[in-house]
């Protein structure tokens, strides 16, 4: 719910500074290691904007997949971060890789009245 | 009838915190005072292995101690009874810690008397990854009856983390604990993180914590 918040508190502030009579979406850009889950949001924004224009508002997600840039060939790839074993680069094999997408969070953009 | 017009955003969602963090992480710096943030979910060890520590850095270092709960002082009595200094905070049914309640907590602490600050987080291991307290060091604890499958849950926690500790490695033999699964996958999410196995029970690999943070300590 804090980050529900959060996302209210900036959705607010650029409907007020656009003149907004009423937010319609706000789309958030959310990484798929990060814990949200897209009922559980949208239950407590409808529970916080009460009484607000972002009251009714519907938050669309942008999943952003999780994926990793090889330390060797500097391949980048996406895999499923649950499988048991450590990625390997899907063109050199390599076991030594680091994260670069599946961190993001972020109001992206909102539509308003 | 009024148009619908799309806002182009593109605000990170934790600005305000990341902002307030980073003023207390100045302010601590020119105080001389370093500062670390201990999450774990309960009942993982927190508050064993801050007496732990504490007992075995308190002739070189002068130790505070900031104690999150929801409700109630009792990890705060226990640093007491420890010899420790505890300043509570009990955020009321909030479940993490945010660098505005630490900045509120530090503000009561008269900063010329410490060295260090050790924050215990709330008890959970999903919205303290997200808030920034401003700290130089986040430390997880892992305990072993909590499985290695907890970063495949949890991954922010352990990609925010510098240090990953494992506690009550004292009863292992009871779990099906797989230390190789779990340095795989955080090998991938956190590369730098240092890890280290401890009992805060028996002191087991308390030292070697110990004179690792020692050295991380820059005051």
């Amino acid at each position: 719910m804090p980050l529900t918040q959060k996302i209210l508190d900036i959705a607010l502030k650029y409907g007020e500074k656009n003149q907004s009579e009423k937010i319609i979406t706000v789309c958030i850009r959310v990484g798929d290691l990060r814990d949200f889950v897209e009922e559980i949001t949208q239950r407590y924004w409808d529970y916080l904007s009460i009484g607000t224009i972002a009251y009714g508002a519907k938050i669309k997600f942008e999943r952003v997949p999780v994926s990793a840039i090889c330390n060797n060939c500097e391949n980048i790839f996406y895999f499923d971060w649950h499988d048991e074993d450590k990625p390997c680069c899907t063109k050199c094999g390599n076991l030594d890789n680091r994260l670069i997408t599946g961190m993001e969070l972020e109001v992206k953009e909102i539509s308003i009245l | 009838m009024s148009d619908i017009k799309l806002i182009n955003v593109k605000e990170s969602i934790l600005t305000d915190n990341d902002n307030d963090a980073l003023f207390l992480r100045e302010k601590l710096e020119k105080e001389n005072v370093f500062m670390l943030n201990i999450m774990s979910s309960p009942g993982a060890g927190k508050t064993s292995l801050i007496i732990a520590t504490l007992k075995t850095l308190q002739d070189k270092y002068r130790i505070g101690v900031i104690e999150g709960d929801i409700d109630s002082m009792v990890d705060s009595e226990k640093i007491v009874q420890n010899g420790g200094h505890a300043v509570q905070i009990n955020t009321g049914g909030d479940c993490h810690l945010d660098s505005f309640m630490i900045k509120s907590a530090i503000d009561t602490m008269d900063l010329d008397n410490y060295d260090v600050i050790i924050i215990e987080n709330i008890g959970n291991l999903v919205c303290p990854a997200e808030f920034d307290t401003g700290a130089n060091l986040n430390v997880m604890i892992l305990s072993v009856p909590e499985g290695d499958d907890k970063i495949l849950k949890y991954p922010l926690m352990f990609q925010v983390c510098d240090v990953l500790i494992i506690n009550k490695i004292d009863c292992v033999k009871m779990f099906d604990f797989n230390f190789d699964a779990l340095m795989n996958r955080a090998a991938l999410v956190n590369p730098k993180m240092k890890i280290f196995q401890v009992s805060a029970k028996t002191g087991e690999g308390i030292e070697a914590w110990c004179d690792w943070l020692s050295e991380k300590i820059t005051v």
